[in-house]
């Protein structure tokens, strides 16, 4: 069984900052395709986003998550002996965010610091890879799950440009003799690399003059090889088959039944879809949180945001048992059974205020 | 419950409508609101799940009202 079992470990605080800039997405799509394209919005359900300003980032996202966070539980820094920072949108290729985050939020130096490079299916992978670690140093570890897609998306795609929201968050993961266990199942599929990916600015396709052209798209849209292209109907597809799929097994082999579930918290990205998922797994919405109505797509940052944003008095006042699952571009996906609160938990904070 | 209610009703559902509001003779690209590819991909997902019929994306563009869908997920050829 490739289920990964994980005991005696538990959330100490989660917390969520998002940019002040808000687009209303009917305005947007009204401007930019025009009055008969406003039946997207109402299908994505992505009625309000929030993106980044100029030289704002992803880490300054997480930075502000978590320096609200530290101060409300409290706890002194040098308790922290790791920091895992998940994120495709790093500051710079080198080096990663995490080392960063060290001198900045000043934490000790004896701290083990490292990125995981996944987009929307990073955060089950994040909290898996936090609970060892922190049973490992016997130490509290610090998990940012940040993400701002919307600086390498083209405004005249149709398929990516009304989607993407920005947004950071911070979890930290200690110890916890009681705790319930936790579960994880993952699943990879490399041959679907092409369906979600930037093609260039890599070093496999270096960024070159050629980067920073649009193209003309088949459907009359515009987007640069630095920007992010996605293949929506495959990703539906996969949505639609392999990621009910995935979590159904975590769930059978778990003996978990729906009902034992208090909440089902699914990568926020695209309300008819998250609908179709949940139906497959024959768990009704109201299990499942919604908060991509306001904030859009964000990514594997949908998880910890949904948490802070829609269930923020649930968890900070009682014990519950939730399923996750982010999916998205490898193709990747993440499937987590986890018991969370009570915790601290100061909820979403617009950042710079 | 009769095989043709059985069918619409999951239709009714992927296409958030209620099942009253469709029949056989629904023409899904025109009559259906908010028709997109991914309602249509749904529809793909249950045929196959429901009546193991799996349908291609080509044979699928030729059928233009849920009777046509109903017939081939049955496996009988489309009477037109």
């Amino acid at each position: 069984m490739s289920i990964a079992n994980l005991d005696k470990v538990a959330i100490l605080g989660l917390s969520a900052s998002v940019p002040p800039g808000e687009i209303d997405n009917r305005e947007f799509v009204r401007e930019m395709f025009g009055e008969n394209s406003l039946n997207v919005v109402d299908s994505t359900g992505i009625a309000k986003r929030r993106v980044v300003g100029e030289g704002v980032t992803a880490l300054d996202l997480c930075v502000d998550a978590a320096r609200t966070l530290i101060e409300r539980l409290a706890i002194e820094k040098s308790e922290i002996g790791g920091l895992i920072f998940v994120t495709a949108t790093p500051d710079h290729l080198l080096p990663n965010n995490a080392s960063q985050c060290q001198e900045i939020l000043e934490l000790p130096r004896k701290l083990a610091a490292f990125d995981v490079n996944l987009a929307c299916s990073g955060y089950p992978y994040g909290l898996w890879l936090s609970g060892m670690m922190a049973k490992s140093f016997h130490k509290k570890v610090l998990l940012l799950d940040g993400q701002s897609h919307s600086q390498y998306v083209s405004p005249e795609d149709h398929a990516t440009s009304l989607l993407f929201g920005d947004a950071g968050s911070a979890t930290i993961i200690g110890e916890s003799p009681k705790s319930d266990p936790w579960y994880f199942l993952f699943e990879t599929d490399g041959s679907k690399k092409g369906v979600l990916t930037i093609p260039e600015g890599g070093y496999r396709n270096r960024v070159s003059k050629n980067s920073l052209e649009y193209q003309i798209l088949e459907d009359g849209g515009k987007r640069r090889g630095i920007d992010l292209y996605m293949n929506g109907l495959e990703v539906f597809a996969f949505a639609s088959t392999s990621v009910p799929k995935l979590l159904a097994e975590l769930l059978r082999e778990t003996s978990t039944e729906p009902s034992d579930l208090d909440y089902l918290v699914l990568h926020q990205a695209n309300l008819y879809m998250m609908k179709r998922i949940a139906k497959r797994l024959k768990i009704g919405m109201e299990k499942v949180p919604v908060s991509l109505d306001r904030f859009g797509n964000t990514s594997s940052t949908s998880i910890p945001l949904t948490i802070a944003s829609e269930l923020q008095n649930e968890v900070t006042g009682k014990s519950i048992r939730i399923a996750m699952e982010g999916f998205g571009a490898g193709l990747s996906t993440g499937a987590g059974i986890i018991q969370v609160g009570p915790c601290v938990c100061p909820g979403v904070k617009v950042y710079g205020t | 419950m009769t095989e043709e209610r059985k069918f619409l009703e999951a239709i009714a559902e992927i296409l958030e409508m209620e099942v009253e509001e469709i029949s056989l003779g629904t023409d899904f690209r025109s009559e259906v609101p908010n028709w997109d590819s991914l309602k249509g991909f749904s529809i793909l997902v249950m045929v196959e799940e429901e009546y193991g019929k799996k349908i291609s994306v080509d044979e699928f563009l030729k059928m233009d009202t849920l009777g046509e869908i109903l017939q081939v997920s049955l496996g009988k050829e489309i009477v037109e």
